[in-house]
């Protein structure tokens, strides 16, 4: 149960792995494991923490947002 | 010069109309001349909202298959210095062969209206497209609401898609008690995860549900909220913006010219 948590915070966590994942047509798992994966790669060239960055996919072709 | 402003959310009943409804009647206030259109077909509620239901001899899709002229489809609202209305109509057609009589529309009403402000319905496929083809700006309306963000989310995408570089968002229904103990989602955490400023919050207030059953626009009665609706009417005012603009520059050219 997540009840340690307050219900805004559970919101935001939740919406956060959907919308993020939206775009790209895959799922919020595979998504966390790819970039679970790209931190990997990361820490081979950077002496960085995770908790020091954040990854984010920017789509520049908005179109399979669009659904054609 | 003048605007055309589309009013979508993605989702059902986060309060687009409603928050249409207010800055049409607090933009007629700051003397502009405004439009507002229904393009909720099947489902039109604007009319409703704004008192104006028992005026309506034509819609706006008479007014498209030219049933009817534009003068007959207009219903003047008689309690605010320059607002009118076009009501959606209420059998749902297919829209998909209207956008270019809607887009001729837009630009005639233009020439004579200051703001054209368009009520999208729910969702996002022909209604949709057909509200947004003829809108220079959007407003995403939105509530703290789980569901709401997601959806104003998709619609951001999709304006974006649709080469809107205007847009601003609105968050309504905003609890700020709730807010306060965590409940729900803050203004700062759906402005992150729509990587979106707001332009305008509204919080939950009676007074809009209570005024709405009486057929008034809360914005012309005494209410708390109305701070908020007001200081919104004048974000979106920006063909006042624009001209200040020009106006101070102008002032500051004479200054120059005399010294």
């Amino acid at each position: 149960m997540r009840l340690d948590k307050t219900a805004g915070t559970i919101a935001r966590e939740r919406l956060k792995c959907v919308m993020e994942s939206e775009p790209f047509d895959c799922s919020a798992e595979n998504l966390t494991q790819m970039k679970k994966e790209i931190l990997e790669i990361m820490g081979r060239y950077f002496d960085l923490s995770p908790e020091n960055y954040d990854i984010k996919i920017v789509l520049k072709n908005k179109k399979r947002a669009a659904n054609d | 010069m003048s605007e055309a402003i589309v009013f979508t959310s993605g989702k059902g009943g986060v309060g687009k109309t409603t928050v249409l409804a207010n800055v049409g009647v607090g933009l007629s206030q700051l003397d502009k001349k405004v439009v507002m259109l229904d393009t909720d077909m099947g489902l039109r509620n604007l009319d409703l909202v704004m008192g104006l239901e028992n005026r309506i001899n034509y819609n706006i899709l008479d007014l498209l298959d030219n049933r009817c002229r534009l003068k007959q489809a207009l219903i003047r609202d008689k309690r605010y210095p320059n607002l009118y209305l076009i009501p959606a109509a209420t059998k749902y057609r297919n829209l998909s062969g209207y956008t270019e009589k809607f887009r001729t529309l837009i630009e005639c009403l233009k020439k004579e209206f200051d703001y054209c402000l368009i009520d999208c319905p729910a969702g996002m496929d022909d209604g949709f497209n057909f509200a947004i083809s003829a809108a220079d700006r959007a407003v995403v309306v939105t509530t703290p609401h789980i569901s709401a963000v997601r959806d104003a989310g998709r619609i951001l995408y999709l304006l974006e898609y649709n080469n809107f570089n205007k847009v601003d968002l609105v968050i309504n229904e905003y609890d700020k008690h709730m807010v306060r103990r965590n409940e729900v989602i803050s203004q700062n955490d759906i402005e992150e995860l729509l990587s979106t400023k707001a332009s305008g919050v509204i919080p939950y207030d009676k007074k809009i549900i209570i005024s709405q059953n009486q057929g008034i626009p809360v914005i012309s009665l005494r209410a708390k909220v109305n701070t908020h609706f007001n200081k919104l009417t004048n974000r979106l005012n920006r063909l006042e913006i624009v001209a200040k603009k020009s106006e101070n520059l102008a002032v500051k050219g004479e200054c120059v010219n005399e010294t």
